[in-house]
């Protein structure tokens, strides 16, 4: 028998049916009902034991009758939770027949429980989601509609006190929940599938994922997908609602369904490998980051310990697994943080030559700009008031930037191709002249060209022509008039300069001002 | 193969394994400054796809039914190209994403599949190609089995509509 009142929740589990059937029992909830509710059975021993109703089902509070504790403090929290040594989940393909073994025990001990029991198995999986009417505290939150966006942080809080009675119950202090790595290894791991006498990991699924099948191809690129999305909120959505939900329906039996979903044993591996890529999605940086609103920060859950007592966390205590959860996976180092993100870069193309630009054959050859179109230049102009580059302004520092577009390599030089501006003619190219910008690199260009690389960049080649410009004292009305030229330059034997050709063609050369800074 | 099967209130029915579901959509009306806009296919010829800054497209599945559970997933795909939907793969930029019958089994949850296609358009029309016409592709992806070889068993889920929302967001 069990009839517990704890803090107003009232738990009372069919067993109990014999000894409350010759007494009347009086629970007051007056303070969440608003009314003093008076329960009575009778003494019926015809009466079958399902015929108890719940408590739950005969006083209309449902699930906000429940009293929910607050938050846990942060030093409460570690206080009782944090003390023991760092634990490390493990990708289910490495784990041990030992530690497998453990597995079963705690799920067989749980499973030995009343399902009232908040650390059963059955009162856990309920908190998921359940078919029972009973509607006991913290059942059935999982897809409380409108809280999608807590999916990630409510089944991490779940995990964890899952996690922490597994453990309990398993009497191995190291005991985690492992991970189905399923984006390596798309095939169930055998201790799931093995058809077995009493073995809790088993159940009936799809046939195909039983008997050793791998799950779809394109649900790991619906995970890639996933974790290419920066937003945190389009991110979650994005994984819940296609390759998370796809592993779910592609195993199916119990797993398929909501609100049965957890009763298999494989949702715990799944959900393990979702925290995870979490984690993963996070150390990837590069703008990623867990949400800072305080919708979310303060949302909290109620979950229970080992020992069955209620614990309330909220979003901002299950950021940071390793620091405020004491776990980690055994894959993925230490989160140190991103980086500071880098300042903003606009570039905007300001002049722009027409196809074929160059073709040299030979020694040198000149690309002439006045005969090009200058209207983004006028543009320009035009919406940012003036003719002069803002070089020299450290908030708002801009550079020239000149993209050699296309570059094709018939000959290479024995030697370099060097880049001057405005260079005059009748002058021999002189590499420490305010006029040369750099050397064109066509080591990348005949790479990309010989090795047929069509979607590869590289036949674009860049150059900083700011100090040049600088120099020059070019500004936006100068550079329209400007030249380009290229000087193939040989090496130097005694002193002496070794005649040398090259062929290549440039399809295009744009001059372009990129801008950073506030 | 189903092709240029629509839309509205005709069920739409996924049966084996050959099947791809095909939405033929000539246009769509979408209406700006409304939160959502749904708007069933078969649509004006006249009207571009709009994808603006803010907002979202989604296609949106109705009244999903499993009537039985196929051994593998629903991949969902856009395209324009009606030539392309045998050689469709995930990693092809026209992959939108699964389809997820999970989601709706939960007590509560909308009748609805909605898969975000705002990217997908984005890149059909950025590749030069107009958004329309557009066919939306539903395509079974069998488990493959520990013998090499792929399960045959689509299952046979039905959909009483599909459309097209805008959201504004």
């Amino acid at each position: 028998m069990l009839i517990s009142i704890n803090k107003l929740q009232v738990y009372l589990h069919p067993a109990a049916k014999k000894s409350i059937m010759k007494s009347y029992v009086f629970l007051f909830v007056t303070l969440l009902c608003g009314s003093i509710i008076f329960v009575g059975t009778s003494d019926n021993k015809d009466k079958p034991a399902t015929s108890v109703r719940p408590i739950t089902d005969i006083i209309e509070c449902q699930s906000n009758a429940f009293y929910s504790p607050p938050p846990i403090s942060n030093e409460e929290f570690q206080r009782r939770f944090g003390l023991e040594p760092m634990k490390t989940r493990k990708n289910v393909n490495a784990l041990t027949q030992a530690e497998i073994n453990a597995i079963k025990v705690g799920l067989l001990k749980m499973k030995a429980l009343p399902y009232t029991n908040p650390t059963s198995f059955g009162y856990q999986t309920a908190i998921h989601g359940t078919n029972l009417p009973d509607n006991l505290q913290s059942w059935n939150t999982c897809h409380r509609a409108g809280e999608g966006v807590f999916f990630l942080a409510w089944h991490r809080m779940y995990l964890y006190f899952f996690e922490r009675i597994l453990r309990h119950k398993s009497g191995r202090a190291d005991l985690t929940l492992p991970y189905w790595d399923y984006l390596t290894d798309p095939v169930l791991p055998a201790a799931y599938r093995e058809n077995s006498p009493g073995n809790p990991l088993y159940m009936t699924r799809n046939a195909a994922i039983n008997g050793g099948g791998a799950l779809p191809a394109s649900i790991i690129t619906a995970f890639n997908n996933s974790m290419a999305i920066v937003p945190y909120y389009t991110f979650q959505s994005n994984l819940n609602s296609g390759p998370h939900g796809s592993v779910h329906t592609s195993v199916n039996g119990a797993m398929a369904i909501v609100n049965t979903a957890a009763v298999d044993p494989v949702f715990w591996l799944h959900h393990s490998e979702i925290d995870r890529l979490w984690e993963v999605w996070r150390a990837m940086c590069n703008g990623r980051a867990n949400p800072v609103d305080a919708t979310w920060l303060n949302k909290s859950y109620v979950f229970f310990d080992e020992f069955g007592n209620q614990v309330s966390l909220t979003g901002s205590q299950v950021v940071e697994i390793s620091a405020q959860l004491n776990y980690r996976y055994d894959d993925l180092p230490s989160f140190p943080g991103c980086p500071p993100a880098r300042p903003a870069v606009v570039r905007r193309d300001i002049l722009i030559t027409r196809e074929s630009a160059v073709q040299l054959n030979g020694k040198r050859q000149k690309a002439d700009f006045a005969r090009e179109s200058s209207t983004q230049i006028d543009s320009f102009i035009r919406r940012n008031n003036r003719e002069a580059f803002n070089f020299s302004d450290a908030s708002t520092s801009e550079r020239l930037i000149m993209t050699f577009e296309g570059l094709a390599v018939r000959q290479m030089p024995e030697g370099v191709v060097e880049v001057y501006i405005n260079q005059p003619d009748g002058q021999t190219p002189d590499f420490r002249s305010i006029h040369f910008v750099g050397l064109l690199d066509l080591f990348s260009a005949e790479h990309h060209t010989n090795h047929h690389f069509t979607d590869n960049p590289a036949d674009e080649v860049e150059l900083d022509a700011t100090k040049v410009a600088e120099a020059l004292g070019l500004n936006l009305n100068s550079l329209r008039n400007a030249s380009v030229s290229f000087y193939v330059r040989g090496a130097t034997l005694n002193r002496i300069e070794v005649g040398t050709d090259a062929e290549f063609s440039i399809r295009r050369i744009k001059f372009s001002l990129e801008r950073s800074g506030n | 193969m189903l092709t240029g099967c629509s839309t509205g209130n005709n069920s739409t029915t996924i049966t084996n394994a050959t099947d791809t579901v095909l939405l033929y959509k000539k246009d769509t009306a979408l209406v700006a400054g409304i939160n959502v806009t749904q708007t069933i296919l078969h649509l004006p010829e006249e009207k571009k796809l709009e994808v603006t800054k803010k907002g979202r497209l989604l296609l949106v599945l109705d009244h999903p039914t499993v009537i039985s559970a196929p051994e593998g997933v629903y991949e969902i795909y856009l395209t324009n190209l009606l030539n392309d939907i045998d050689k469709l793969t995930s990693s092809q930029q026209s992959f939108v994403s699964l389809l997820d019958l999970y989601s709706i089994t939960a007590p509560g949850a909308k009748q609805q599949v909605e898969i975000d296609i705002t990217q997908q358009v984005k890149n059909l029309q950025s590749t030069g190609g107009s958004a329309t016409p557009l066919f939306a592709v539903l395509k079974f992806a069998p488990v493959k089995l520990a013998d090499g070889t792929f399960s045959s068993n689509a299952g046979e889920i039905h959909f009483s509509g599909i459309s097209v929302v805008q959201v504004n967001n």
